[in-house]
């Protein structure tokens, strides 16, 4: 996949995301979010569901399940946030790569293991935001992560 | 569209703005808004700190360059010399003169009779006895349904607010945030009747008391604190969380609204009414958690939900609030030519992702247009 199609999927959480922003930072920070910071958030989720894919899918000894997957997703995305822009896209490219080569190699895996993602994804986004909000933002992460795995998996 | 279409227009916009919360708080904000744009360009950078002249507090002006956040403080290493001063501009019609005179417009299609009550009802939204009146009516009719029961009471708010988010907003004789607040009590009262186990039967009553609160937020903010004492907080954080679902779906709908054939003002001004819509449901939930945290006995952990849940609905509010705002001065369509020359402007520069950007600001973070023109101007801005 490209850097493009990378950002894509971001914006497109991103746009998911929009005025829903508020239920994903903290109750201190009280300001008016923009683009800009929707777009770091949907890169944090979008990073957080890939690598957690590419974690629990590439497992010889099975996959991250139940709390220990929340407990990962929930620290990507806390790592997500302490990196600079060029970091992030660097690493986003580097885990997008590595969940689609994995997606190839074990296709019997990739649907079931999204599954898992999202639903830890949706956990995780759920300690923070309304319930309603966590399963939608979930939804449209695993949608976008998906197409990037597609792509991958296509090239 | 023919000259009187387009004050109908322009008085619907104004008039959003004008009862959304109340009228007092709009003019302000208004006059403030105005004295603002009045500013040298030069002095209008994102990033910089203001203050309105002889008012307290700052307001720091967000790099996306469409928002600004207020500080009653001046937080620390912010140069106190750097801060611009807005001044007052003086003489700048406030929303009523402006209302006023559109109506005043249109007396030889409207009558003058019609016109002169449509004045009086402004008069008395923007008087003093207008929220001590909303008050005594809800409560006095509010204790009339309870004599004859629950289905009653949930008949009369049905119908109040029925009334109330549509007739009597659009005619002044209420505020948004009062629709909001009949819509607070309405969800609070059906889950209380369907509470397990059940609401103690003392505590209907509460609802209606409008004894030591001079208005009808501050009669349900006490009734919100009466639920939690009676052990009901459960069904009260349920019954404003119902309310903020109902917000979304609402702005969901109109961002999402189609043009189709309709006229392209008439397109809009349906967009921003929706927006309304969403707006006096997140004024309600944001008063609703703001009254929760009036609670002293709340526990930590419901504490900082309720805090959250603010933050969170008044990204939401002031996004349309901004909007309902933004539609005025969009009234003759030159802001929106505004963005798409940019959008154009960044593709001539070969800058693809600044002109999304100036897209998704517009349609994503804002919403200063439904997301079908998204499209519209992009493909138009070449």
């Amino acid at each position: 996949m490209t850097s493009a199609e990378l950002d894509q999927a971001r914006s497109a959480i991103a746009t998911e995301i929009g005025p829903d922003i508020g239920e994903f930072t903290p109750p201190n920070e009280k300001r008016l979010f923009g683009w800009d910071d929707m777009l770091v958030l949907g890169g944090a989720f979008l990073m957080a569901f890939l690598t957690a894919f590419a974690a629990s899918a590439g497992r010889e000894a099975g996959t991250l399940l139940g709390k220990a997957l929340v407990d990962y997703v929930a620290g990507q995305i806390k790592a997500w946030r302490s990196k600079t822009s060029e970091e992030q896209s660097a690493a986003l490219e580097n885990v997008a790569a590595a969940a689609a080569k994995i997606a190839v190699a074990k296709p019997e895996l990739a649907a079931a293991v999204s599954d898992a993602v999202e639903k830890s994804l949706a956990s995780v986004l759920g300690t923070d935001a309304e319930t309603d909000i966590a399963h939608r933002i979930a939804a449209k992460v695993r949608d976008e992560a998906l197409k990037i795995l597609a792509g991958g998996a296509a090239a | 569209m023919d000259p009187f279409q387009r004050k109908a227009l322009a008085y619907t916009a104004l008039q959003r703005l004008w009862v959304n919360l109340d009228p007092e708080s709009a003019e302000i904000r208004w006059q403030q808004e105005f004295a603002f744009m009045n500013l040298p360009d030069a002095l209008k950078t994102p990033g910089t700190w203001y203050q309105h002249e002889g008012e307290a507090g700052f307001i720091e002006y967000y790099p996306s360059g469409d928002a600004g956040e207020f500080h009653a403080e001046l937080p620390a290493g912010i140069d106190p010399a750097s801060i611009v001063v807005i001044p007052k501009v003086a003489g700048f019609p406030s929303i009523y003169d402006r209302m006023k005179g559109l109506l005043l417009e249109t007396v030889a299609v409207q009558g003058e009779a019609n016109v002169q009550r449509m004045i009086a009802d402004m008069d008395e939204l923007r008087g003093s006895s207008h929220a001590g009146r909303i008050r005594s009516m809800i409560s006095g009719d509010g204790f009339t349904a309870l004599m004859a029961g629950k289905q009653a009471i949930a008949d009369f708010l049905g119908s109040k607010l029925q009334a109330f988010s549509t007739v009597e907003l659009q005619r002044n004789r209420v505020t948004g945030f009062e629709a909001g607040t009949v819509l607070l009590l309405y969800s609070l009262f059906r889950q209380l009747v369907t509470a397990s186990p059940a609401a103690p039967a003392n505590l209907f009553p509460k609802m209606f008391d409008p004894s030591c609160v001079p208005s009808l937020p501050e009669m349900t903010s006490r009734f919100i604190h009466d639920c939690f004492a009676a052990g009901m907080g459960e069904a009260a954080n349920q019954a404003i969380d119902d309310i903020r679902i109902g917000g979304d779906a609402t702005l969901a709908a109109s961002r999402a609204l189609l043009p189709g054939d309709l006229d392209p003002g008439i397109y809009l001004d349906s967009y921003y009414a929706g927006l309304q819509q969403a707006a006096l449901r997140y004024m309600a939930v944001r008063w609703g958690w703001q009254s929760v945290l009036v609670f002293a006995a709340l526990s930590p952990e419901d504490r900082q939900r309720a805090e959250k849940r603010v933050n969170a609905v008044e990204e939401k509010l002031v996004r349309c609030e901004t909007a309902l705002m933004y539609a005025v001065k969009d009234l003759d369509g030159s802001r929106y030519r505004d963005y798409q020359h940019s959008v154009r402007d960044a593709r001539a520069a070969g800058d693809e992702k600044k002109a999304e950007a100036i897209l998704a600001n517009i349609f994503d973070s804002q919403f200063f247009y439904p997301n079908a023109l998204k499209e519209i101007m992009s493909n138009h801005a070449g």
